[in-house]
């Protein structure tokens, strides 16, 4: 298990770790929600001829909902490469955050999806989208958030955390939209969606454990708080999404 | 001709350039081709390398971006079909006729 990454400078490594060991994982996850989180992302967005960078790509899950997009995806893990390349998905290359492998002005659009919580440094991040953005270019991005969840949701993520000895699922960054606010951005849309995760399967427990970012939760606690989902066997546990919609001011 | 693909372990397509290359330059035998592996960031300095997969035609980098900074991190070409993470075999075969 990774070591915890208590300081925003140390998740790059906790985040290569975790990557290399469960590549894919975020796309096995959440394309089993009903609706489709990458698809509802995108609703909306016109791609078609436009040059789209996805930021932090991993699987590259997002490439199917981007038809006709010139796409360009960037992730710092090999190993989330290797499945996009697999599945057909690309072009794809290895680069970081704040380095991305593109010119000034290049992208139409900048696709993020479950990652910008976890990008540090962000205000480096952030100049980085800026850099490559076009003037008239958005960041699409997808983060989770707490809500909305329902009466029962809230009873099963207390309990899940309770048994992983975690106060709350922690990421490296927080209040992205007030983020973006102050940095200069102009937040054109925010959205948050629950989306449905079927528990049907005992794999279907332990991949919803294995999915969070977990650093220092010992393995005998994922597996008991896999093994605490059992009686949810027939239902579902809403995955509370935002999608935000900026552009530069 | 002597080509050479500079590369460093970690990137995706430098596999897919050789293969490609190998693929666009089958029967022609006045074309040798090696790899040259790049491995620390004082390497890519020293070589000029500016990004994985690099072409070298003869020593020479046919997509040289001037100004781009040498450094191990992976190289975008515009290629007619959008960006890639390597040329596209029309590319190739029209630099290698």
């Amino acid at each position: 298990m990774p070591d915890q990454p208590s300081r925003p400078d140390r998740w790059p490594t906790y985040l290569r770790e975790y990557h290399a060991q469960r590549a894919g994982i975020t796309e096995r996850l959440l394309q089993r929600c009903e609706p489709n989180p990458y698809a509802w992302l995108l609703e909306g967005i016109t791609v078609t001829g436009a040059n789209v960078l996805d930021l932090a790509c991993g699987s590259a899950p997002t490439f199917p909902h981007l038809p006709g997009a010139r796409y360009l995806g960037v992730d710092a893990s090999l190993q989330e490469l290797e499945v996009a390349q697999a599945l057909g998905r690309g072009p794809v290359v290895l680069g970081t955050a704040v380095t991305l492998p593109v010119p000034d002005c290049w992208a139409d659009v900048v696709v993020c999806s479950m990652a910008l919580q976890v990008l540090t440094p962000l205000p480096h991040v952030l100049a980085e989208v800026r850099r490559v953005l076009r003037p008239s270019g958005i960041l699409v991005a997808l983060i989770p958030v707490s809500r909305p969840l329902t009466f029962a949701d809230r009873r099963r993520y207390a309990r899940l955390l309770w048994t992983l000895r975690r106060p709350r699922l922690g990421y490296a960054n927080r209040g992205l939209s007030s983020v973006l606010r102050r940095d200069g951005w102009l937040v054109t849309s925010q959205d948050s969606l629950r989306a449905a995760y079927p528990v049907v399967h005992p794999s279907d427990r332990r991949l919803l454990v294995d999915g969070l970012y977990l650093p220092k939760v010992p393995e005998a606690r994922s597996t008991a708080a896999a093994a605490i989902a059992l009686s949810w066997t027939g239902s579902t546990l809403g995955i509370p999404l935002e999608r935000l919609v900026a552009r530069l001011k | 001709m002597r080509l050479t693909v500079q590369y460093f372990n970690e990137c995706p397509n430098w596999q897919q350039l050789l293969d490609r290359l190998r693929d666009v330059t089958a029967n022609r035998s006045d074309i040798s081709m090696d790899t040259q592996a790049v491995e620390t960031a004082e390497e890519a300095e020293r070589l000029g390398f500016t990004g994985s997969p690099t072409l070298l035609i003869d020593g020479r980098d046919p997509f040289a971006e001037p100004g781009r900074p040498a450094g191990l991190a992976c190289r975008v070409y515009i290629t007619p079909d959008g960006p890639a993470g390597l040329p596209s075999r029309s590319q190739l075969e029209k630099l290698l006729a």
